[in-house]
């Protein structure tokens, strides 16, 4: 039995905030800019197989010409880095990091954040440039690999740490009910599709349904986006009554106001999407979306895409989708010992998790 | 041809710092001191109750020495407690002449073995 405690004077100027994949539309891998103060880094987060998330994948790509920089694994504790990768002649480009404070290991062993440096020659030694809060670090990039391709260090935000706003969510790139027009060529015959944004997915729609029109002042040069909306997008097929909740790229269907009300949402947050949108769908959550079936009578508490975990008073009951099945997460043990973020879980409406495929115990 | 990833710009499905809302940033103090406690002996929403409250213990310490250092991150590692293998405690950056630093450490071992007798008694 051990008790590791750090106090630690840190500099925010430093400190850059990391983002949530799990809140952004679309699935994995996704792709972060991320400009610091004097460098310019693009982080490509995607997920690694299995349930937990106390190991990390850090990878570092560099543009050419670029060269003496490192990310190091950072242990607060012991006050220096336990492992690290670089771009100087024989350094590793590729590591996996454990998580500090993991149980049965040592204190000062693990990591509780990457540090990105440069190598300098007076002092010799790395110096510390960039990094990330430890708990958001964990708990969003947890269970992945995280690319850092590290595009140039001539120019970048000229922002600090505590300068850079934070981000907001649902991260989407376009606003609800954009209008995207797409114009193509196929076998000399000129199409036009018409796609409509909704939680950050773009869904098509034919022209004249819910009102599209190819001619509206308003449609925009069609863009990729993702097929699937951010978590806590509420969607009806346009002339079908039925709400449904999208979590993990999933709908969840809302049987009625009284189960909507009680999950926290309104009805006008409801969004209209084209007939048969939710054919575009994936049959499972992604893996790694936590989940939580609504209890009891529900009465309205406000929006509640996350659970506080048991110190909340709240019922343990998770399962995770893992490997496109849904575990049960046995206990609060199991949650821990798999680093799984109790912020992370999101509660859906009692008996929508019977239809999904079931997986062993966690 | 270069196959370098660096020669085309991916889509980027979010990014940090959105220029437009620079000028909204309002000014914010340049470091802070934070509390990180794990191991074994501590449950997750234990450790964070816990961790605030010895947050709160070194916060009103170190204002109480008036002794912290607006600079910390460079002084050298403090050395461990030693004295019980239960109990690793590592203080950074905080300033503390040795005196202060051992009555910091006797107290954050105290907090921790109470609240470690509290959740032996609650079970």
């Amino acid at each position: 039995m051990t008790v590791c405690v750090t106090a630690d004077y840190l500099d925010l100027r430093s400190r850059y905030p990391v983002l949530d994949p799990r809140r952004i539309a679309g699935a994995y891998p996704f792709g972060f800019g991320y400009p610091f103060a004097r460098d310019e880094v693009s982080i490509y987060v995607e997920r690694r197989p299995g349930p937990s998330g106390c190991q990390m994948e850090v990878v570092l790509e560099s543009a050419p010409g670029l060269n003496k920089k490192g990310i190091l694994a950072w242990n607060f504790h012991g006050h220096t880095f336990v492992d690290y990768v670089g771009n100087r002649a024989g350094d590793e480009t590729s590591m996996v990091i454990r998580k500090e404070g993991i149980r049965g290991r040592a204190c000062g062993t693990g990591t509780d954040t990457v540090v990105l440096g440069r190598w300098d020659l007076d002092p010799v030694g790395w110096q510390a440039q960039y990094y990330f809060p430890p708990q958001d670090f964990w708990d969003f990039w947890g269970g992945c690999k995280v690319t850092f391709e590290w595009t140039t260090d001539r120019r970048g935000s000229g922002l600090s740490g505590t300068q850079t706003p934070q981000p907001t969510y649902p991260g989407v790139r376009k606003p609800d009910y954009t209008l995207m027009r797409k114009d193509e060529t196929l076998r000399g015959i000129e199409f036009t599709s018409l796609f409509l944004v909704v939680g950050g997915a773009a869904f098509p729609i034919y022209e004249g349904e819910m009102g599209a029109s190819s001619a509206s002042p308003s449609i925009i040069p069609f863009e990729s986006l993702p097929s699937t909306p951010a978590d806590g997008t509420l969607v009806r097929q346009t002339n079908i009554e039925e709400v449904d909740v999208i979590y993990g790229g999933y709908p969840f269907p809302i049987s009625d106001p009284q189960t909507l009300y009680g999950l926290g949402f309104d009805w006008r947050q409801v969004r209209e999407i084209p007939s048969g949108g939710l054919k575009q769908l994936p049959g499972m959550p992604i893996d790694g979306t936590l989940l939580k079936q609504q209890k009891g009578t529900p009465r309205f508490e406000g929006p509640r895409h996350t659970f506080p975990g048991p110190a909340g008073g709240g019922d343990p009951e998770v399962y995770l989708v893992d490997n496109q099945q849904l575990r049960h997460v046995t206990s609060t043990e199991a949650m821990e010992e798999n680093c799984l973020p109790w912020r992370h879980v999101r509660t859906v409406p009692e008996h929508t998790l019977a239809s999904l495929e079931p997986g062993p115990d966690l | 041809m270069d196959d370098s990833p660096f020669d085309e710009a991916l889509p980027l499905d979010g990014v940090v710092g959105n220029l437009e809302d620079l000028v909204e940033v309002p000014p914010i103090g340049e470091g802070v001191l934070e509390v990180f406690v794990s191991g074994d002996a501590v449950s997750g929403s234990g450790a964070v109750g816990l961790a605030r409250d010895l947050e709160q213990l070194v916060h009103e310490f170190v204002r109480r020495s008036g002794s912290i250092r607006a600079e910390g991150t460079r002084v050298p590692e403090t050395p461990r407690s030693g004295e019980d293998e239960e109990l690793d405690i590592a203080l950074h950056g905080l300033g503390l002449d040795p005196d202060a630093e051992t009555e910091l450490h006797h107290l954050i071992r105290g907090r921790i073995l109470g609240y470690l007798a509290g959740g032996e008694e609650g079970r």
